[in-house]
């Protein structure tokens, strides 16, 4: 029969480790709305920027950026892998790691060499042990992104790209598809094929499969996005007046000059994108860790009272049979 | 009193400035610009540089420091979207003079053609545009 004492220690752990991931859920629970305003406040920018893009390249007769410029064949590939500093958050990160390692392995067998950025603690590590070379790496950033973090990234790729050192950038990162759900999503960022604008944080799914927390997280996050939708709204309406603008120094020239900060804004947009995701992946594996505790309690708790009850049971027995051998003398 | 144009300051992280104003100057492609209510649709690349947004024309003006990105006008309405934008009263010489410091050592580490020198670089002109317009500015020159 187990020891009622371990069997008691036994619950009080699994009690403490409850509480630690019930905190880490109601934490990431928090910094999912955190994420969720950053977002916000990057929309009309992104809105704007892409707007202005498709306005001006409209009128450009022939574009010649070199950004534009589509290689064939394809020589040697930037990626650039975003994960988190921290880990706790279910298969956040590992399964960016398995996509882009898949990448890699795929483009070796052809040939292709790859330069790798990584940023988060976690994708540093994971190459470090697979020793592959890392040409630029971030940490401590992961949770809260840095507008000079991108702006590094795409002007060392883009230097790249227009030296022909490398002739396609690839960006992985997880997608927050909601607050619940990350996709692993792998975008080409160089050559610029199209212009467009990449909803993030948007529902896409019904949220009746989610808990209570995420609801509520869910609709806030929600009203958050449609608010944006409306102040970025405003922000771009003068390029909505399609009268005859006058471009300095030319139409081309200022076209030149944005698709540098498109591919920056690109990038950005990714790691806040990656950071929302952080947070849900964090608080869906903590919440199902905070439920398998429950469970264990409850079963351990049954377990103890049973024992308990077993051990009252022989006592009296014991008792009873004792008083028994007294009366027969 | 003169009519009122929009003016929005958007960087991407964020709306930094949204409000009303006579007259706002920019420091467009092809040197420093002025707008005000009527003026024909327009659109530059910025220069590093200050956008200052004048609420009257005689009056103070709001002073942002600004770097790449583009100004758009339509006559009504100005949209400043900036790579780099900083209040100009936020502007701190002496952390603007240390990240140059940072920056000269951490070019004078890198290769002369390493792509990430570019970067470098590009930082180093920024906080030296804002030490010099901050000087400007505590001199009165504006």
């Amino acid at each position: 029969m187990p020891n009622l004492r371990d069997i008691k220690k036994r619950i009080n752990s699994v009690e403490s480790t409850k509480q630690i991931t019930r905190t880490m859920e109601m934490v990431a629970t928090a910094k999912i709305r955190r994420a969720t305003e950053r977002i916000v406040a990057a929309t009309p920018y992104a809105l704007a920027m892409v707007e202005v893009l498709e306005a001006i390249a409209a009128r450009s007769a022939g574009a010649v950026s070199p950004l534009l410029e589509v290689r064939d064949p394809i020589k040697r590939i930037a990626i650039i892998v975003i994960t988190s500093d921290r880990g706790l958050a279910g298969g956040f990160n590992s399964n960016v790691l398995r996509a882009a390692d898949k990448f890699i392995a795929a483009k070796r067998a052809e040939g292709i060499e790859c330069d790798i950025v990584a940023c988060g603690k976690k994708a540093i590590g994971y190459f470090k042990y697979r020793k592959l070379p890392v040409e630029l790496s971030f940490k401590d950033q992961s949770a809260d992104p840095q507008l000079s973090q991108s702006r590094e990234i795409a002007t060392m790729v883009i230097d790249s790209y227009t030296k022909e050192k490398v002739d396609q950038v690839v960006v992985f990162y997880n997608h927050a598809k909601n607050v619940a759900d990350q996709v692993v999503t792998s975008e080409v960022i160089l050559p610029v094929e199209k212009v467009e604008y990449h909803e993030i944080g948007e529902e896409e799914e019904s949220t009746t499969h989610l808990d209570e927390s995420a609801k509520t997280a869910a609709a806030a996050s929600a009203a958050l996005m449609a608010e944006a939708k409306s102040s970025a709204h405003t922000v771009s309406s003068a390029s909505e007046a399609q009268g005859d603008f006058d471009y300095e120094p030319s139409v081309d020239e200022v076209l030149d000059a944005l698709l540098p900060s498109y591919v920056e804004t690109r990038i950005f947009h990714a790691l806040l994108d990656s950071a929302a995701g952080e947070q849900g992946a964090r608080r869906k594996a903590m919440k199902s860790a905070t439920d398998n505790a429950t469970e264990m309690v409850s079963t351990l708790t049954r377990v103890y009272n049973r024992a308990r009850q077993g051990a009252i049971t022989t006592e009296i027995t014991e008792i009873v049979g004792g008083a028994a051998a007294l009366e027969e003398e | 009193m003169a009519q009122l144009m929009t003016c929005d300051i958007v960087t991407p992280e964020g709306l930094l400035f949204s409000g009303e104003a006579e007259y706002i100057s920019a420091p467009a492609a092809e040197g420093g610009i002025g707008f005000m209510y009527q003026c024909a649709p327009f659109m530059s690349t910025l220069k590093n540089g200050a956008v200052r947004v004048k609420k009257t024309m005689n009056g103070d003006a709001h002073t942002f420091a600004v770097g790449g990105g583009y100004v758009e006008v339509d006559g009504r309405k100005v949209v400043v979207l900036a790579s780099h934008a900083i209040d100009m009263e936020k502007v701190d010489i002496a952390i603007s003079q240390e990240r140059i410091e940072l920056n000269e050592q951490r070019l004078a580490e890198l290769a002369e053609d390493d792509s990430r020198a570019v970067f470098v670089r590009q930082e180093i002109d920024w906080h030296r545009s804002l030490i010099e317009l901050k000087q400007d500015e505590n001199k009165g020159v504006v």
